[in-house]
C-alpha cells in the first residue's frame, strides 16, 4: 500500500467518523433547544447527514452503476442548500435578538 | 420606558412569529428556487457550449437510463424465479471438477450453493461456478438457491458423478543449444515428448515465442548476440497440459572480427508466416488450403511489439493492423468470411519505433469448399519434421516453377487510413457499462463519395466473438466518429479487443485497439483501492463485525446524548440565551 492509499484510507475514515459524530451531537442541540435556533440546527443536522449519506454513495459510485452516480452530488447539492438554509434561520434568528428588524418596523410605523 | 419596550416586543412577539416563520419559509422558498434556476441555467448553457449534442445525450440517454433502471427496480415485485440447474463433471490438466451452470436471472441478488445438503460457497454474483473441491469416481448432488431482498427460490437437486481424469504425463525436458549459422546466432531448443501430448508451446522470458508446435525441437533466430534467454516448453494433451523445466542460454556472438568503431546498423527485420491453421508452413512446399473461412495465421518477427500490417487480396480485399508481443509472436484472423479461392496475405512487420525499418513476406493460400476437400487432399500436407531452423515460406511457389511474388502493395487497394482508440481511462472498462471508442478514417481530398457500414466486433483472447455492432455512414472526407458500445453485464474479466471495419471500394479495412474488461467493485475505498463483492463475501465476517462496531458506537453515543438531553433543565430558551450573553451581539444602536 502506497503512502497516498495510507493517507487516503486514513482522511476518508476520519471524514466519515466525524460526520457520525456530528450527526449525534447535533441531535443533541436539537433536542434541547426551541423554536428558530432548534430550526437551524434541524437544518444543520439535515444537511450533516446529506453530506454522510454522499460520503457513502461516492464509496458505491462506479461507471455503470448511473442511479448511484446521479444520487451522490445530489446529496452533496442537499448538503448545500440545508447548511445555507441553517445559516440564514440562524442569522435571522441574530438579526431579530439584536433588533434590526422590529427596530426597522417601528421606524416605519412612525 | 425600557421594561415597558421589553413587555410589548414580548407580547407582539406571540402573533408575529407565525407570520415571519411563513414570511421566512417563504424567503427561503425563493432563494432555492433562484438558486436552482442558476444552477440550471449554467449547467445547460455549459453543455451546450461544450458539446451541441449534450440535451440529447445527457437528457435522453444518461437520465432515460436512470428511469430505466427505476422501472427495472419496480417491476422487482416478489422472490427469484426458481433456477434451472446442470451439472456437468469435467476435466481440466487432469484434474476433475463440477462445473454448475443455471440460469440468468436480473432480479437476483446472489446465489448460495449447496452440496450432499451442507453448504458448498455463499455469495455467488455469476450464473455459473466449478467445484474443485470433488473425489474421482464419486457423486454428488447439487442445489442453488437464488436470494434477493424479497426472498429466495431453491432449484430442484441435480445428481452428477465425477469422471475418472487419469495421469499426467511426464513433463518434456527441455534443452537449449547455442550455434552460429554463418554469422548469425541461433539457440536450437529441442524437448523430449510422450505420446499423449499433441502440440507444444514455447515460452522465452515468459511471453509466447512459438505456439501450436508439433515438433520436439525449434531454432530460435530472433536473438541478439551475447544476450540470455530463459526458455520453457508447454505440451498440451486432450486432458490438460505439463509444463518442462525452464533453461537459461546465452546466444553466441557469432562474429568473426570486432564490429567497427560506430555501432553496427540495427539488424534487419525479419517476418515470417509460421502457421497457416493447422498447416505448419516450415519447409511446406505448395499452395496450402483449408475449407475455413476464418483461417488463423500465425508467425513471428524478430522485432519486439512490431505493429502487423496485414493485407489479404482476393475478390474482397482485407487490410488490417495488429500487434505482435515482446518476443515478435503475433497471430490474426478475419472476423468476415473470405471468399472461396485463391487468396495472397501480405504481413509487413514494422517496428514501432523506426517506421523505416520492415520487413514484407507474403503467401498464397486457399479457401476450398466442402466438395473439393477429395480432390486436393494432398494439398494439405502434414507438417515436416526434423527442422531446426525455420525458414521464411515467403511465396510458396508450385514445385519446381518459380513463381515471383505481385508488386507490394497491390494496385487493387484504394488509400484509406483506419485508426481506433478506446477512450476509457487506462483502457479499463466494466461488465454492464460503455465502452467509448474513437474512429479516424482518413480519405484522399478527391476521393469520391460513399456509403459504408462501420462495423464493430468485440472479441476475447482467444478470438471469440463476443459483441457485434455496426452504424452506417457516408465517407466523403476525413471522419471522426464516437461510439458508445454497451457491454454485456456477464462478460468474464480478461483483456479483450476492439476492431472496427469499413468497407471501401470493394475493400476491407479493419483497425484494433485492446482494453481490460474488470469486475465492478462493489466499493471505493479511495486511491484506487476497490473492494469487489467477492472479496467482501470471503471476508464477510470482518466487514459485518466492523460495521456491527460501528453502528453500536454510534447508536450509544445517540443513547447517552438523548439521556443527557432528557435530564437537562431544558432553559436554553433565545430568551435565556440573550440574557445570558451567549447569542447576542452588542446592540446596533
Amino acid at each position: 500500500m502506497t503512502n497516498e492509499q495510507i493517507f487516503t484510507l486514513t482522511t476518508s475514515s476520519l471524514v466519515i467518523a466525524l460526520s457520525l459524530a456530528a450527526i449525534v451531537f447535533s441531535f443533541g442541540v436539537v433536542w434541547r433547544t426551541e423554536r428558530e435556533l432548534d430550526i437551524s440546527y434541524k437544518l444543520f443536522l439535515g444537511a450533516i447527514i446529506a453530506f454522510t449519506a454522499g460520503q457513502f454513495l461516492e464509496m458505491f459510485s462506479f461507471e455503470g452503476r448511473d442511479v448511484i452516480m446521479f444520487l451522490a452530488p445530489a446529496a452533496k447539492l442537499i448538503f448545500a442548500a440545508l447548511f445555507l438554509a441553517g445559516t440564514l434561520t440562524a442569522r435571522d434568528m441574530l438579526r431579530k435578538m439584536d433588533g434590526e428588524k422590529e427596530e426597522r418596523k417601528e421606524n416605519t410605523f412612525e | 420606558m425600557k421594561r415597558k419596550k421589553k413587555t410589548s416586543k414580548k407580547n407582539q412577539k406571540k402573533k408575529p412569529a407565525k407570520k415571519s416563520r411563513l414570511g421566512f419559509l417563504r424567503g427561503m422558498a425563493k432563494v432555492l428556487g433562484g438558486l436552482t434556476a442558476i444552477l440550471m441555467l449554467v449547467y445547460f448553457s455549459a453543455g451546450l457550449f461544450l458539446d451541441k449534442g449534450f440535451i440529447k445525450r445527457d437528457l435522453g440517454e444518461k437520465y432515460g437510463r436512470v428511469l430505466g433502471v427505476t422501472t427495472l427496480t419496480l417491476k422487482m415485485i416478489g422472490p427469484p424465479n426458481k433456477p434451472v440447474l446442470t451439472a456437468t463433471s469435467m476435466c481440466q490438466n487432469y484434474t476433475a471438477y463440477v462445473h454448475l451452470s443455471w440460469n440468468a436471472d436480473d432480479q437476483v441478488d446472489y446465489y448460495d450453493i449447496d452440496r450432499d445438503g451442507a453448504p458448498l460457497v455463499s455469495g455467488v454474483v455469476t450464473n455459473y461456478y466449478d467445484d474443485q473441491t470433488v473425489a474421482e469416481l464419486s457423486s454428488y448432488t447439487y442445489t442453488v438457491t437464488a436470494f434477493n431482498s424479497l426472498g429466495q427460490n431453491t432449484s430442484d437437486p441435480v445428481s452428477v458423478d465425477v469422471l475418472d481424469c487419469g495421469e499426467p504425463p511426464p513433463p518434456p525436458v527441455l534443452t537449449a543449444t547455442p550455434v552460429c549459422v554463418g554469422e548469425a546466432p541461433f539457440i536450437n531448443l529441442s524437448w523430449t515428448s510422450d505420446p499423449q501430448m499433441n502440440y507444444f508451446d514455447l515460452d522465452r522470458d515468459g511471453f509466447l515465442l512459438a505456439g501450436n508446435l508439433t515438433d520436439t525441437e525449434y531454432a530460435d533466430g530472433a536473438v541478439t548476440e551475447l544476450t540470455s534467454y530463459t526458455y520453457a516448453v508447454t505440451a498440451f494433451t486432450s486432458q490438460g497440459q505439463v509444463t518442462s523445466n525452464t533453461v537459461t542460454a546465452t546466444a553466441l556472438d557469432c562474429t568473426e572480427e570486432p564490429p567497427p568503431p560506430p555501432p553496427p546498423p540495427p539488424e534487419d527485420a525479419t517476418c515470417v508466416i509460421t502457421r497457416f491453421q493447422n498447416i505448419n508452413l516450415s519447409g511446406y512446399s505448395g499452395t496450402p488450403s483449408t475449407k475455413e473461412r476464418k483461417p488463423k495465421f500465425y508467425g513471428t518477427t524478430n522485432i519486439a511489439n512490431a505493429i502487423i500490417e496485414v493485407v489479404v487480396t482476393g475478390e474482397t480485399s482485407v487490410v488490417a493492423t495488429t500487434s505482435a508481443n515482446q518476443n515478435g509472436y503475433w497471430t490474426w484472423k478475419p472476423q468476415n468470411k473470405l471468399n472461396y479461392g485463391t487468396h495472397r496475405i501480405w504481413v509487413t512487420a514494422i517496428d514501432p519505433e523506426d517506421s523505416s525499418r520492415r520487413k514484407t513476406t507474403s503467401l498464397k493460400f486457399k479457401i476450398k469448399r466442402e466438395e473439393e476437400e477429395e480432390e486436393k487432399e494432398e494439398e494439405v500436407e502434414t507438417p515436416s519434421t526434423g527442422t531446426t531452423v525455420p525458414s521464411v515460406p515467403t511465396t510458396p511457389v508450385p514445385p519446381g516453377v518459380p513463381e515471383t511474388p505481385p508488386p507490394f502493395p497491390p494496385a487493387e487497394i484504394p488509400s484509406l487510413e483506419i485508426s481506433v482508440q478506446v477512450l476509457n481511462p487506462d483502457n479499463v472498462a466494466y461488465p454492464g457499462s460503455d465502452l467509448s471508442v474513437e474512429t479516424k478514417i482518413d480519405v484522399p481530398d478527391d476521393a469520391a463519395g460513399q456509403e459504408s457500414e462501420l462495423q464493430y466486433w468485440i472479441v476475447d483472447s482467444d478470438d471469440n466473438e463476443v459483441l457485434r455492432d455496426s452504424n452506417k455512414i457516408f465517407i466523403d472526407g476525413d471522419l471522426t466518429i464516437r461510439k458508445d458500445l454497451m457491454l454485456p453485464g456477464l462478460l468474464k474479466p480478461g483483456r479483450y479487443k476492439i476492431l472496427v471495419d469499413v468497407m471501401y471500394s470493394g475493400t476491407r479495412f479493419i483497425a484494433e485497439d485492446s482494453f481490460i474488461l474488470k469486475e465492478i467493485p462493489l466499493v471505493s475505498l479511495g486511491a484506487g483501492i476497490t473492494l469487489t463483492t467477492g472479496q467482501i463475501m470471503r471476508n464477510l465476517f470482518w466487514v459485518i463485525l466492523w460495521l456491527l462496531l460501528l453502528l453500536i458506537i454510534f447508536f450509544t453515543l445517540l443513547a447517552i446524548e438523548h439521556w443527557i438531553c432528557r435530564r437537562a433543565i431544558m432553559q436554553i430558551t433565545e430568551e435565556n440565551l440573550r440574557d445570558k450573553g451567549f447569542i447576542s451581539r452588542k446592540k446596533i444602536t
